[in-house]
């Protein structure tokens, strides 16, 4: 056999390979959105319509009571289980670095099909109460309570405002308790505040 | 490491060899006559939408433009946008303000191209909760695909 076609051969083995183990690793991590989210809920956004073989990026953001976004790069998940739609035509691509609020999902939305009149996507996102920074808690003993807890807070409180206006700005604190951290968050006038359990 | 890395990383490898020369030969793979429509995003979900349109912008190969479309007083809330272009055409959301959105529309391709772009401008203050907004629009290189008679730039929808 010639070189040349050896190394084809060769290439197209280690490609095939390549493939299998890169699908068994999508198949291991793929999740449903709040798979491994705590207090968490599924938000559905609004359908959108896409022309033929056609790209755009769009961001989504969590709001109301569960409005923390979470990537997932943090767990064994990884990136883009948080979040779900309806269409087999379109692929769906997160862009964790360009999530830049807590609340914000990032994506590149693609319609492979090629129909005339297009097609419609509607996303669902996995919103949660718990900011993805934390606590982290033994054992994932985290709860939530519905008041302040009037610990010593620690450094500054934080605004966060989504593009436009209510009821997607909210804000943060953390307080020092006996048990640990306690993330706070006050939206609307509605304060709660994820601790570890006692 | 774990298996579950390695073999990502492996993978990820072979496909940057395998589709490295495909990559840089995508500026002829454009069909750089088709248009993407104007779907009618931008007052989708929007109350009391009233569509503002720019006027067409003509890119050459290479070429980028800063493109700012405004509200008017009547309607002075910016909410969605979408666009009218050719498939090489990148149209980019770079800032918003309360009134106006400031796009950049790029050529990704070696022909000319156009793009318009249409906001929708409302009365009430934007809400982005529920419906999010596209942040950039461009086509699929599909210079060796079938994809049937598309509409003339500026015809709108």
């Amino acid at each position: 056999m010639k070189p040349i076609m050896r190394s084809w051969i060769r290439t197209g083995v280690a490609l095939l390979v390549g493939a299998v183990c890169f699908i068994d690793h999508i198949e291991n991590t793929t999740a449903a959105p709040c798979d491994g989210v705590p207090f968490c809920e599924t938000q559905q956004q609004a359908p959108v319509h896409y022309g033929s073989w056609a790209t755009s990026g769009w961001a989504y953001y969590c709001s109301g009571d569960h409005p923390y976004y979470w990537n997932n790069g943090q767990s064994t998940l990884g990136f883009g289980n948080n979040f779900t739609w309806d269409n087999s035509c379109f692929s769906v691509t997160e862009n964790p670095f360009a999530e830049s609020e807590p609340s914000k999902m990032d994506a590149t939305i693609t319609n492979w099909c090629i129909h005339r009149g297009g097609e419609d996507i509607t996303v669902t996102l996995g919103c949660s109460k718990q900011p993805q920074a934390g606590p982290s808690c033994p054992n994932n003993n985290t709860q939530v309570v519905f008041h302040d807890l009037n610990c010593p807070m620690q450094g500054s409180p934080q605004n966060h405002c989504a593009p436009g206006v209510f009821p997607v700005c909210y804000q943060t604190w953390t307080e020092q308790c006996s048990n640990g951290p306690a993330y706070c968050t006050g939206d609307l006038g509605a304060i709660w505040c994820v601790t570890c359990s006692q | 490491m774990s298996r579950q890395r390695m073999t990502a990383i492996i993978a990820g490898a072979f496909c940057a060899v395998v589709f490295a020369p495909a990559i840089s030969a995508e500026r002829s793979l454009y069909n750089t006559t088709r248009v993407l429509e104007h779907l009618g995003n931008e007052c989708g979900r929007v109350p009391r939408c009233l569509a503002v349109q720019s006027p067409p912008v003509i890119l050459n190969p290479d070429q980028v433009k800063v493109i700012v479309v405004e509200c008017p007083s009547s309607q002075p809330f910016v909410w969605q946008w979408d666009t009218q272009q050719h498939e090489h055409i990148h149209v980019k959301l770079v800032a918003r303000t309360s009134g106006a959105l400031t796009f950049s529309a790029s050529n990704l391709a070696d022909a000319p191209g156009s793009s318009q772009i249409f906001v929708g401008c409302s009365p009430e203050p934007f809400k982005v909760a529920g419906v999010g907004f596209m942040t950039s629009r461009t086509g699929i290189p599909s210079k060796n695909l079938n994809m049937g008679k598309e509409p003339k730039l500026g015809s709108g929808k």
